[in-house]
């Protein structure tokens, strides 16, 4: 399969993400582990988390899998500002097929790793503190079977704010877990939900105070872990297939594309610097400007076409 | 082994308990969901409330499904799957039904819970998740009433549910004292038996729809499946 990311961010992965399995209780943990970002999770990242879900998977040994972050956050949700292959806004207008690359294939759809998340057929626990963003919020905290939080866990669809589109809105997951009204809110308004709020509407399993809630997110993966591992495997088959029932499963892309066509590209970076001070169609104007740019609609280099 | 009484469009099934579901008593299950499809068709009830007669509404019971099951699964699917089993015909009663709960309510009693449309609890009940032990019990159904990843920490933690807190989630209708609660769902029998009978059947009809757009009644259906993986997993009713 085609790895996405530049030399540099596939090799850091490794070192991103980290794996460890304790058999003697039958938890594996991953660990996201780039903390001067809020563990914000780059393209190789997240075929990373796949990867070793998968391998989680097939370990006979691994009952329970949880997630958490090192340093302030859990995560901030996927790397925005990163270049894995991908064109220029303008370019990406035209091309589609990127589009689905990104929106599906690495992040809602079957390939991707929120996929891989919700399909596993292990039980999953998220441990989530500070921020759990965008992204985090809707393809893991919504994904996983269970979750742990902070009290003052900052959980929601804080993307919303910059990006535009509001997915979490659209996520017949997240409809499911917390209701209509608290979805849309979370989507329009880019509002978070403390830990505390987001256990009343449903989503948070059991909270408790930061400097508690790796203790506690253990006990509850290492009792969980102690159930007869065949009985777990039929209970999560069981869950797997109602919620395909459900529809759960089906995966919302339209805001992925979304965000991926307002997706800077590693020369763009100061698009949203732009946008904020001629907004998002001078921007694109700006963008087309540079050198190199090539407006799709003339073929010709650094020419606007009105 | 199982009692019916109507007066003033309110239908009371009582019985000892709701465990001989639990362990897959065919006998038991037959003549229970007859009753309600009875009732369900006779146009002098309204309501049909579930009542059991002793301390516990379903007490945790040893399940012989499907260690002791011979075989195949599908004796036991017309029993306690179809559409005309208790839980289906339950579900999807034209008219409005209550569950009476009091004490432990595991296995069958909490999948009777799920299938029916409103819930009067005791204090002292403690709801147990059914989906480990009961292939029969609807996921759906509880992922509609509590929210999917509360349905979700109920059956993967294996915690029952107390009184108070079902009813913050939704699992319950309304809490009282053990020593109200006849009287309490006497009073939520009489008050939904003063709607006419076209009303409620015509909701009830609407409901199914809904239901059945959420994908409960296919869930029902894979009730075989879930029954064939539990049996080569070997989970029986005290994993629970």
């Amino acid at each position: 399969m085609t790895r996405y990311g530049t030399a540099e961010s596939i090799a850091a992965a490794p070192t991103q993400v980290l794996y460890e399995v304790d058999r003697a209780t039958g938890v594996a943990w991953i660990t996201l582990n780039r903390p001067e970002k809020h563990n914000a999770m780059s393209v190789p990242m997240r075929d990373r988390i796949t990867d070793i879900i998968h391998e989680a998977n097939l370990d006979d040994d691994v009952r329970v899998i949880v997630f958490r972050g090192n340093g302030k956050s859990f995560c901030s949700g996927n790397e925005i500002n990163e270049e894995w292959g991908q064109r220029r806004p303008h370019e990406r207008r035209r091309t589609l097929n990127v589009s689905y690359r990104y929106g599906t294939d690495m992040a809602w759809g079957r390939l991707g790793f929120s996929q891989a998340i919700s399909r596993s057929p292990k039980i999953t626990i998220a441990q989530i503190h500070g921020y759990c963003a965008a992204a985090a919020y809707f393809m893991i905290a919504c994904k996983v079977d269970i979750v742990i939080a902070a009290d003052d866990a900052k959980v929601g669809a804080l993307e919303a704010r910059f990006l535009g589109p509001a997915g979490a809105a659209a996520s017949v997951h997240i409809n499911r877990i917390i209701g209509m009204k608290a979805a849309r809110r979370t989507g329009f308004t880019a509002m978070p939900m403390s830990g505390v709020e987001a256990q009343r509407l449903g989503l948070v399993h059991e909270c408790a105070s930061s400097d508690r809630l790796a203790d506690h997110a253990r006990n509850v993966a290492e009792e969980i872990a102690s159930q007869d591992p065949g009985a777990l495997l039929h209970l999560k088959g069981r869950i797997r297939a109602a919620e395909g029932l459900m529809d759960t499963s089906v995966p919302s892309v339209t805001g992925l594309f979304v965000s991926h066509h307002l997706q800077s590209a590693p020369d763009e970076m100061d698009f949203w610097k732009a946008a904020k001070e001629v907004g998002v169609g001078g921007a694109l104007d700006a963008d087309k400007r540079r050198k190199g740019a090539v407006d799709p609609r003339t073929g010709d280099e650094g020419v606007v076409a009105l | 082994m199982i009692d019916v009484d109507v007066s003033e469009g309110c239908a009371l099934i009582s019985t000892a308990d709701f465990a001989p579901l639990t362990r897959h008593d065919g006998a038991f299950a037959r003549a229970l969901a007859a009753a309600v499809i009875d009732l369900s068709d006779d146009d002098d009830v309204k309501v049909i409330v579930l009542r059991a007669s002793g301390p516990d509404f379903a007490p945790a019971d040893q399940g012989t499904f499907p260690r002791d099951l011979r075989g195949t699964v599908t004796a036991w699917g017309q029993d306690f799957s179809a559409s005309d089993a208790i839980y289906q015909a339950l579900c999807f009663s034209k008219k409005v039904t209550i569950t009476e709960v009091a004490g432990v309510c595991s296995g069958a009693g909490s999948a009777l819970v799920l299938a029916s449309d409103l819930t009067i609890s005791s204090e002292d009940a403690q709801f147990a998740s059914p989906f480990m032990c009961m292939p029969e019990s609807n996921f759906v159904l509880a992922s509609l009433t509590i929210r999917l990843n509360r349905a979700k920490a109920w059956a993967v933690r294996g915690r029952p549910i107390g009184a108070h807190e079902a009813m913050a989630c939704g699992l319950v209708s309304r809490v009282v004292s053990r020593a109200g609660l006849a009287s309490a769902t006497q009073a939520a029998a009489e008050y939904a038996a003063a709607m006419p009978l076209d009303g409620i059947v015509m909701s009830k009809m609407m409901l199914q729809a809904v239901l059945d757009a959420h994908g409960v009644g296919r869930e029902f259906d894979m009730a075989n499946l879930y029954a064939t993986s539990q049996r080569a997993a070997g989970v029986t009713a005290e994993e629970e």
